[in-house]
């Protein structure tokens, strides 16, 4: 495709792995690095991420957009991404300046994979807490995505779940292609969520290491 | 028709193809949640009396009014009445929002009339209303008018259909019976002569999609 402006990202995953959190934490990251960004969500009942991010103070309240999902998290991301499309251009044209626009899924299962007429990169967000077989079960989200996330990686020990095994599987079964693990909320430990916005910059944003 | 005409035909009324489609119900989210819509009969019964003939003597005036148009001006001058003559604000909305979806799509095909008008709606100079884009596809294809109107009503049927079965109050099957009916309406309405000008009465839908704002949660977005 020809089309020159803001990357576009995708974030899935299933409801509650902590999309939103997660994008939460990214912006004031991005933010300090000088990437301009902005967001469109596709909450499958209500604008409830929407106006989540729009409240958080870290974003432009504008810079956020919402898109119906009809009921089908699956079709506004996949089969028929027109919508998204066209949110995303209208953020463009509003915002000339973007380096960055995150799609975020409604939540969804494992087989919630990104069109790349929509995206041109794309994770997706699981969490400890939904088991450790999560990533055993090689659905379409888990094992095509560009990055797997491993979220709330301080819940490991309460759920019964070795954190370190989770991650070591994930990246043998995904053929050792990108996992990181983290926590959005509270102390991240190793430093998770800067990995990855570190990763989406040199990945997608093409910036070289240690640059601003 | 040719074959290349008839398989033209289904690729762009399929529910398949990419138009934004799925994500508005033109109301019936609301009368379902209201409690006003509760059985496969009294979904039939709104798409009979409310929806098809709305389409009837509104959007097939346009559409065929754009497939005869004989350049990108009169297109815009179209869309523009579109816009004026469209008083329930989230149906205009929706028409919008669904027109631009199906530009998007039939641009990235290599339809080079298409990418010229989102260029226009993209630079604020056009709206995109569906009906509009529906007759200018049709034309920069070479699609009859009388096939554009029916892949549109078909559309229009399938799309409302389709939201009544997530919504649980039909069932998929039985959605297709529906289907055939409401086809034979849809068939003795285009049998009839387009209407000389474009008017648009169908209060309870209209109503319904106003009300849409209020609803606690909503799963589409008109």
């Amino acid at each position: 495709m020809s089309r020159v402006g803001a990357a576009r990202v995708g974030v899935g995953g299933p409801v509650g792995s902590g999309k939103t959190a997660l994008i939460e934490a990214m912006i004031p990251r991005l933010t300090a690095a000088g990437v301009e960004v902005a967001v469109v969500t596709n909450d499958l009942v209500t604008q409830e991420d929407a106006e989540r991010l729009r409240r958080s103070g870290l974003i432009d309240p504008a810079r956020v957009r919402a898109v119906e999902a009809g009921a089908c998290p699956h079709t506004v991301i996949r089969e028929d991404p027109t919508l998204n499309i066209a949110a995303a251009d209208d953020l463009e044209a509003a915002f000339p300046g973007l380096d960055l626009i995150l799609i975020e899924s409604g939540g969804d299962n494992l087989a919630s994979t990104f069109s790349l007429d929509l995206v041109d990169w794309w994770m997706f967000v699981i969490d400890v807490a939904q088991g450790d077989d999560i990533p055993r079960k090689r659905g379409p989200g888990p094992m095509q995505a560009d990055l797997l996330v491993i979220n709330k990686l301080d819940l490991a020990p309460h759920v019964g779940v070795d954190a370190a095994a989770t991650l070591a599987e994930a990246t043998a079964i995904r053929g050792g292609r990108p996992t990181i693990a983290c926590r959005c909320r509270g102390a991240d430990a190793g430093d998770g969520v800067g990995r990855i916005v570190a990763h989406l910059r040199e990945q997608v944003l093409f910036a070289t290491a240690g640059a601003a | 028709m040719t074959p290349r005409d008839l398989l033209r035909l289904a690729q762009l009324s399929d529910s398949a193809f990419p138009s934004g489609g799925f994500a508005f119900s033109g109301g019936l989210e609301v009368l379902a949640h209201e409690g006003a819509l509760r059985t496969a009969a009294d979904v039939e019964a709104l798409i009979a009396e409310q929806m098809l003939p709305r389409w009837l003597s509104f959007d097939r005036w346009f559409l065929a009014e754009a497939c005869a148009a004989p350049d990108a001006d009169a297109l815009a001058a179209l869309d523009a009445e579109c816009e004026a003559r469209s008083l329930c604000a989230p149906l205009a909305e929706a028409s919008r929002r669904m027109g631009r979806a199906t530009l998007a799509s039939v641009a990235r095909l290599g339809v080079a009339e298409a990418a010229a008008f989102e260029a226009r709606t993209k630079a604020g100079a056009a709206f995109g209303h569906l009906p509009v884009v529906q007759g200018l596809v049709a034309r920069a294809v070479a699609m009859p008018v009388a096939a554009a109107e029916a892949a549109a009503v078909h559309a229009l049927l399938m799309g409302a259909l389709s939201a009544a079965v997530r919504l649980g109050r039909i069932g998929a099957l039985t959605a297709q019976t529906a289907l055939g009916r409401l086809g034979d309406c849809a068939a003795e309405g285009l049998a009839a002569p387009p209407p000389a000008a474009p008017a648009a009465f169908a209060p309870l839908a209209e109503i319904a999609a106003a009300r849409r704002a209020r609803l606690p949660v909503a799963l589409f977005a008109a």
